[in-house]
């Protein structure tokens, strides 16, 4: 029962954590886009650029997220320098 | 807001007519309790501000209160100081790992602060700090100032590798570094706005039943019911949301002191 209560919380936890990222990443690359754009005056390339890398941004930070902070892609395993990340959650990973 | 219907123009109202405006993010109002002017810049203390200095207080009183005679069999209050100790130690531990601990009384803190302040702002009439971005993104702010400057110090120039995916093709890199750069600086605006869009949606949602409740007459029982679930539901997001700040607060302490 008490297990059974705190995975949930940790998935509830998990579910409001990414539910915002994506969102948040494509509005913020977005608006600096704009302003970059206001200041340089190179309406609209800055904006276009940094919509698709928020929406870059914004997966990477969502797929990290799911796949746990230090497995994820891109990431440094701690004894194979190999690519390939493993699957599982597990951020204490790189501990052993 | 104009009133939602106008008064017939005979003068004489229907039960409706009295019926109370809707008006869900008027709780939202910041009001200057004690005006301060100093130099052009507005430091008034606000109703917010009361509503901090509150949680603050109630936080130093439950800690200093419930650890005054620490007893071996703990009492109410003392099980309630020491849980919050455990569960946050045990966080700290489980996703910050070795050398987490030093960090403890800054995430304990950070936890306590907005549990108190979602958990206060639950009262009816009293105010939701939390609600109000700019409260959200300093704490924000705080922890992407920390964990920056934690990583400058450990790692020096090391800690740009942060940037710079691994086991990358070269050509790629001048792709990925702005994505990952990117990712980075929007930390702060995904921290703070999570927890101030969470509270905000909330407490306008019950506002808004709240008020149909009241227009609705005999048949604002629904509304009503609804209104009693979400309090629930609020309760819940209010401490979930705490501990979503604090948890990620941890792991970019977590990235920041170990790299990757």
């Amino acid at each position: 029962m008490l297990a059974d209560r705190s995975a949930l919380q940790q998935g509830l936890g998990f579910g409001f954590r990414i539910g915002i990222e994506l969102v948040v990443a494509v509005a913020v690359a977005t608006a600096l886009g704009w302003a970059i754009d206001h200041w340089l005056g190179t309406r609209p390339w800055g904006m276009i650029v940094l919509f698709f890398l928020g929406v870059a941004a914004g997966m990477l930070n969502v797929y990290r997220a799911v796949t746990g902070i230090s497995t994820a892609a891109g990431y440094r395993r701690p004894n194979d320098n190999a690519a390939a990340p493993p699957a599982g959650t597990g951020w204490d990973d790189d501990e052993n | 807001m104009p009133p939602l219907r106008q008064p017939a123009p005979d003068g004489t109202t229907t039960r409706t007519d009295v019926a109370i405006e809707l008006r869900p993010l008027e709780q939202f109002t910041i009001e200057r309790i004690v005006p301060i002017h100093i130099g052009g810049l507005d430091i008034s203390y606000t109703n917010a501000a009361l509503m901090m200095t509150i949680v603050v207080v109630a936080v130093t009183v439950l800690m200093v209160l419930a650890t005054r005679k620490a007893a071996l069999v703990p009492g109410r209050w003392q099980s309630v100081a020491e849980m919050s100790y455990e569960f946050v130690a045990d966080m700290i531990d489980t996703n910050i790992g070795h050398g987490g601990r030093q960090f403890f009384p800054f995430v304990f803190t950070l936890f306590m602060f907005i549990l108190f302040a979602n958990l206060l702002g639950m009262i009816p009439y009293s105010y939701t700090t939390t609600s109000q971005i700019i409260v959200t993104f300093a704490l924000a702010a705080v922890v992407f100032i920390l964990v920056t400057t934690i990583g400058i110090i450990r790692h020096g120039f090391h800690f740009l590798s942060l940037f710079v995916p691994h086991g990358v093709p070269k050509a790629l890199l001048l792709l990925l570094v702005p994505i990952e750069l990117l990712s980075y600086c929007i930390r702060p605006f995904t921290l703070s706005i999570r927890l101030f869009a969470n509270m905000l949606a909330g407490h306008t949602m019950l506002a808004i039943f709240g008020g149909f409740a009241a227009s609705l007459g005999i048949l604002g029982i629904f509304p009503t019911g609804i209104n009693f679930l979400l309090v629930g539901l609020e309760l819940l997001v209010a401490v979930l949301q705490a501990y979503v700040f604090a948890i990620l607060t941890c792991l970019y302490l977590q990235e920041a002191i170990h790299l990757h």
